[in-house]
């Protein structure tokens, strides 16, 4: 029987037969792999400087054209645009499309934006007094940042604003289907906070 | 998930069960929920060692109410002392906008198991938790009404930095291997590089020296041979002195030149046995010697 340390010699040495044997088309695969990552990685990188490009444009508020290929970063860009001129059926489109390709953040930013356009639109007809009008507008932001706060529980704007919303219009519904005394505690409380109360009434 | 053990009701669940089947709802607290915080329920039911639950039977994740959605349902079951234990993780997220503080009704639902004695329901019971309003009743009066409101924020930008940082990593590596694939293919600028003879011989007579069959006059011819290469031309003692001159950085070395010549001579001419292990060591010293100069040269 052989000893230990001869066979491990006689091991390294077979190893070190292979190795000469197979170092240079090693060498030339590393190289090539190497070039190769090299390449990927520029155009990950050119690709993120286009998209920063775009999303600076549309901060300083010049419209960029978007499609669904595009990074979930730029779509949001364009989401936050639309939705700061109350563009919100278009902006909705691109939050649909948000949904299916972006990060839990980048949907739950996306859903956030949608809704306070939203509200923003519903404080417009409840300043002018029309609380009929308001309501759907409400009752979609709060939709929209119910649908945030599912992929963000810790979405802290999402929470408040949620709770603005709430406050305007509340669900009743849901009262009397579970308790009936909780109801008539509130409806008097529930207007007066009302953030576009028409001025000079009581 | 940090439950602390706060026992919120401890429940035995039908009467006629109630030595067998017991139920027990805890939760991290029963108070301070805000609007979309996620509430952890571990619901505890122990019940007798045949029982089997019905998976079925397990609430299904999704809005429960108008303000309240199951998100998540986990179940494990052990055995303990000779009953069934299925514990049930369950995470809630609330979403009732509270003005005040109130208990808000988590909803309770039925568990089927089936035993010897056949089919039975456990009812695990509703239960309460405390949420919290995250604002005034009445918030200070303000200009607009979208003031009253969190703002939307700024866009974030990509990050451009990692791509760029990694892509600098990855084409020094290639230049770096680029460099090896030149080195190994003696491409320019190292088409100069000379071959390493007493290099490549130390490491032979290493390795044949570790799988113990050395043999002195094989490895002394082997050692003629790569001074030849070296010399450029059969190297016999005479001419030492002519090859030191050329080849000055063996220069340091010529006592164990002559010392090898001189082991040489009496090993092939004056019949001397082949097994001599200080020999063989001095020869395996001198070889690793010349290797050094070599590679300083």
């Amino acid at each position: 029987m052989m000893a230990f340390g001869t066979r491990i010699t006689i091991l390294r040495n077979k190893a070190r037969a292979l190795w000469r044997e197979a170092k240079s088309s090693i060498l030339v695969a590393l190289f090539l792999a190497l070039i190769l990552t090299t390449a990927a990685l520029l155009t990950e990188w050119r690709g993120a400087v286009v998209a920063n490009d775009a999303i600076e444009a549309m901060r300083e508020g010049r419209d960029v054209a978007v499609d669904a290929n595009d990074r979930p970063e730029t779509i949001l860009a364009r989401v936050a645009f639309l939705t700061a001129r109350s563009e919100v059926d278009r902006a909705r489109a691109l939050v649909e499309t948000l949904d299916r390709s972006g990060s839990i953040e980048t949907r739950a930013r996306g859903h956030y934006l949608l809704a306070n356009a939203l509200l923003r639109k519903a404080f417009d007809h409840v300043e002018r007094s029309q609380l009929e009008a308001a309501n759907p507008f409400v009752n979609l932001a709060k939709r929209e940042y119910r649908r945030a706060l599912q992929l963000a529980p810790d979405y802290w704007d999402a929470k408040f604003n949620l709770d603005v919303a709430a406050r305007l219009v509340r669900d009743f519904p849901d009262f009397e289907r579970k308790s009936g005394d909780e109801l008539s505690a509130d409806p008097k409380k529930l207007w007066t906070d009302i953030p576009g109360k028409p001025k000079g009434l009581p | 998930m940090r439950i602390a053990c706060v026992a919120l009701m401890l429940a035995a669940a039908l009467p006629a069960f109630a030595q067998e089947t017991t139920v027990r709802i805890r939760s991290a607290r029963p108070f301070g929920y805000f609007v979309g915080d996620l509430i952890h329920a571990r619901i505890d039911v122990s019940a007798p060692a045949d029982a089997v639950l019905s998976r079925a039977s397990l609430p299904n994740p999704g809005p429960l109410t108008g303000s309240l959605d199951l998100r998540d349902v986990k179940l494990s079951d052990s055995s303990e002392s000779g009953a069934r234990l299925w514990r049930l993780d369950l995470t809630y997220q609330n979403f009732y906008v509270a003005l005040d503080a109130r208990d808000i009704e988590i909803p309770g639902f039925e568990l089927s198991i089936s035993t010897a004695t056949g089919a039975q329901t456990v009812a695990v019971p509703a239960w309460r938790i405390g949420v919290s309003p995250l604002r005034e009743i009445a918030p200070q009066k303000q200009e607009q009404a979208s003031d009253y409101l969190r703002p939307d924020g700024s866009s974030a930008f990509v990050d451009e930095a990692t791509p760029l940082n990694l892509a600098f990593g990855a084409g020094a590596a290639a230049l770096l291997a680029l460099a090896l694939v030149a080195r190994d293919r003696a491409w320019p600028p190292f088409q100069q590089r000379k071959a390493r003879v007493f290099s490549a011989l130390a490491r032979q007579i290493s390795t044949r020296r570790a799988a113990d069959d050395a043999n002195l006059a094989v490895a002394i011819q082997s050692v003629h041979r790569a001074l030849d290469q070296a010399n450029g031309a059969i190297l016999l003692s005479g001419d030492l002195p002519e090859f030191l001159r050329r080849r000055p950085e063996f220069k340091p070395l010529r006592a164990d030149f002559e010392r090898f010549f001189e082991t040489s001579k009496r090993l092939f001419f004056g019949g001397e046995s082949s097994k001599d292990d200080s020999a063989a060591e001095q020869l395996a010293q001198f070889v690793g010697r010349l290797a050094r100069q070599e590679r300083a040269g």
